[in-house]
């Protein structure tokens, strides 16, 4: 959320965000209503890209590991409650920034649920950020 | 610098109708931050 809340600066950068899930394409749907997202949005139900990617899965990543539960306390304290689980409960995420030449910018695996990287980590792999608007020191000219 | 791997480039996402696209299509036109979540919800 935090991210697609920044998209304009990633688009600032040239870059596009994606969000990516692994429910059926009519819980990704419901997804983006009830977010309220402007993002695109698809989905992955094999799994086959989360492998690809190295993202870990399992039961004691997700609900046995005690960081997952105080990111969750965290995350509630900031008022975003978790719905109902629409795909694989054991499953986490991750980002990856890819350049169009298909190299890798920026990776992160989630190790824990609630485990997500800086947001000026991900601002800075998506490209430089636009030159400030000039502003002239001297003041305005001055007619003769 | 790591490089996508060909395979995993062409991996299907699924739209929110269903309609298939390869992976790779989402940075051929510019840089992709792509975020894979947990899950929906």
């Amino acid at each position: 959320v935090q991210v697609h809340r920044a998209r304009d600066a990633f688009h600032a950068r040239g870059a596009e965000v994606f969000v990516i899930g692994n429910g059926a394409p009519h819980l990704a749907r419901a997804f983006r209503e009830d977010l309220g997202l402007e993002v695109p949005l698809y989905t992955d139900p094999t799994l086959a890209t989360y492998r690809a990617l190295r993202f870990r899965r399992g039961v004691g990543a997700t609900l046995l590991s005690a960081r997952t539960w105080a990111h969750a306390l965290r995350a509630t304290r900031g008022g975003f409650l978790q719905g109902r689980t629409q795909g694989d409960a054991w499953q986490l995420g991750g980002v990856v920034v890819v350049r169009p030449d298909g190299t890798i910018a920026y990776r992160h695996a989630s190790a824990e649920a609630g485990d997500h990287p800086p947001l000026d980590a991900l601002l800075a792999a998506a490209g430089p950020a636009p030159a400030a608007t000039s502003i002239g020191l001297s003041g305005p000219a001055s007619s003769p | 610098m790591e490089r996508i791997e060909p395979t995993l480039a062409e991996l299907p996402l699924l739209d929110a109708d269903a309609s298939p696209r390869p992976l790779r299509t989402l940075w051929e036109r510019q840089t992709a931050v792509l975020i894979f979540v947990r899950h929906f919800g």
